[in-house]
């Protein structure tokens, strides 16, 4: 018997979703078991099933109450919940970013650099250091929420928001770093901008990045970067 | 063959059932704010649910039609005009080459329009619903605009049947000062007080002006929280009712983030959430009732029984095909 069986709990939401609920809060290890559920949820569901969409620590599940009753649905995940014990594994899937540090391409990073005592060479040091976990996407389309963040790097929010940030601006706000999908207003610390395009809709593959990937920022010069 | 838009609002789109399948990288499903106008509309000019119409609000719609076809108009807050002439909603009105359509606001509220062989723009992502916050779907990403021309579908085969369709009155939603909402409660009742849920349950709310096609803001008793409202960001459905730190309840609909980060005291249920939707902002009273899923899911799967069942074809149309037949 798989320990894990006994920790997942399922709320309704309304009469057309389902909350299920992994943990309560912010571990890689639960996040990679919400990543692997919505994945086994939408394989050969049944009709009516509609998507699954995972966060930090739970998968939200639709579905057609015209199909399927609230019941019908509980024991679809309880079997689902029985054939996750066996590959629970993250998917190794690492995506590059290269990204151009500071300048017009990073505006706000002397300040980022200033109000953490760290040189801005140190702050692109850190930021490029490290592999970032995708733990979900939201906020606007292809926007990935990433974690493990160097803390020496939290900055607060920008006080008053700019009215546009330009997609592929990489930022800074509190302890999460991110990178702008789609330009939006926005309050984070822009440290620099990465010249991939992260939403796409006439792309084949409409999104650069999935749930669940790792992500790393490699340091470019404009040059290079074609800007 | 095609309709072109000589004059719109900000707030008109062109929206069809929504896009699935895509919450997971972010995207919000869209499509209308009030589906069941929606799919009513589709119905009454022969088309299946689904086919993309134009939805409006606040602001008068008038445009030309340069092809033959069938529209109904049905939601709230519009009337429809061919050439002046004043014609009946949640009805199929057929049109010819030239013809003028005018639609003045006449309250607020949404409203749909739709074509028999339906509204066709480009898909994206699967869909042709406007996410305008995003720069997809609907004519170049847009909300509508003075100037846009669109093509319609081919009709059904039979659409030239349901010229004069209409919906009995019983089965046109009625747009009451006061209105009783179905709410399933939860997912986060941890973060209320029973006195909070109580108030929630036992007061009236109303829309605030400053509502849109994202969500609901609403007015009435704040709901104090046990603990600040911030919770991990997680998937949101159409109805869900989020809490701030203020204790402001806000209804998250149709444009809403995919995902969300404040607790939801409930959701508003499927069957519920049209009424819901054409609340008058500062006016309509609004009183929540818990219901248990089952409840919910049986009343909404009855609501779409009805309508599929509810288009009237007048007896005349009929009867001419009949007797073209016999020729």
């Amino acid at each position: 018997m798989n320990p894990i069986i006994n920790t997942h709990q399922i709320h309704p939401v309304g009469d057309s979703a389902v909350l299920i609920q992994l943990g309560d809060q912010i571990d890689l290890e639960i996040n990679s078991l919400v990543h692997a559920l919505a994945q086994v949820l939408m394989k050969n569901a049944p009709q009516g099933m509609g998507e699954a969409v995972p966060a930090y620590t739970t998968v939200l599940l639709h579905y057609d109450p015209l199909c399927l009753s609230y019941s019908m649905v509980k024991s679809w995940i309880d079997d689902c919940y029985l054939r996750l014990t066996k590959n629970t594994n993250r998917k190794e899937n690492l995506i590059k970013i290269p990204t151009v540090y500071g300048e017009r391409f990073g505006p706000d990073l002397e300040d980022v650099a200033r109000l953490n005592n760290l040189t801005v060479s140190e702050v692109i040091r850190l930021h490029s250091a490290v592999e970032y976990p995708v733990y979900m996407m939201g906020f606007t389309p292809g926007f990935p929420y990433l974690g493990g963040m160097d803390t020496r790097l939290s900055t607060p929010r920008l006080e008053t928001p700019r009215k546009a940030v330009r997609a592929g601006s990489v930022g800074i706000a509190g302890s999460q770093t991110g990178i702008y999908s789609i330009t939006s207003p926005g309050g984070w610390r822009i440290i620099g901008c990465t010249p991939l395009v992260l939403f796409d809709p006439q792309r084949e593959t409409p999104f650069l990045i999935n749930p669940g990937d790792r992500l790393r920022f490699i340091p470019i010069s404009a040059q290079e970067a074609g800007l | 063959m095609t309709i072109e838009i000589m004059e719109t609002g900000p707030m008109a789109s062109i929206q069809d059932l929504g896009r699935k399948g895509f919450e997971r990288f972010g995207v919000p499903p869209s499509g209308p704010m009030d589906r069941f106008s929606f799919m009513a509309a589709n119905l009454l000019v022969g088309n299946p649910v689904d086919l993309a119409e134009l939805e409006i609000s606040l602001m008068p719609l008038r445009l030309c039609c340069w092809q033959d076809g069938l529209a109904a108009l049905c939601g709230r807050g519009f009337e429809l005009y061919k050439n002046g002439i004043k014609q009946p909603t949640w009805t199929a009105v057929s049109f010819r080459y030239g013809d003028e359509l005018f639609l003045p606001s006449v309250s607020s509220g949404w409203a749909v329009l739709a074509f028999s062989g339906g509204v066709i723009v480009p898909e994206v992502l699967g869909s042709k619903a406007t996410y305008a916050r995003a720069g997809i779907g609907g004519i170049n990403g847009k909300n509508l605009q003075a100037g846009d021309l669109f093509v319609t579908g081919t009709p059904p085969s039979d659409s030239i049947f349901y010229a004069g369709a209409s919906l009995p009155d019983e089965n046109i939603p009625e747009y009451r000062d006061s209105i009783k909402i179905g709410v399933v409660l939860g997912p986060h009742l941890e973060f209320f007080s029973e006195e909070s849920i109580s108030l929630f349950t036992s007061t009236t709310y109303r829309v605030s002006l400053d509502s849109d096609r994202m969500g609901y803001r609403l007015t009435g008793e704040t709901l104090p929280l046990l603990k600040p409202a911030d919770i991990l960001s997680e998937g949101l459905v159409m109805g869900a009712i989020q809490v701030s730190s203020s204790g402001q309840p806000m209804v998250m609909l149709a444009d809403r983030p995919a995902t969300g980060g404040y607790a939801r005291i409930g959701t508003v249920i499927s069957a519920d959430l049209p009424l819901l939707v054409q609340s008058i902002p500062g006016e309509t009273k609004i009183q929540f009732v818990p219901v248990d899923v089952e409840t919910a899911q049986k009343k909404y799967k009855q609501q779409i029984k009805t309508l599929l069942n509810a288009v009237t074809i007048p007896t005349w149309n009929l009867l001419t095909a009949f007797s073209g037949a016999l020729d």
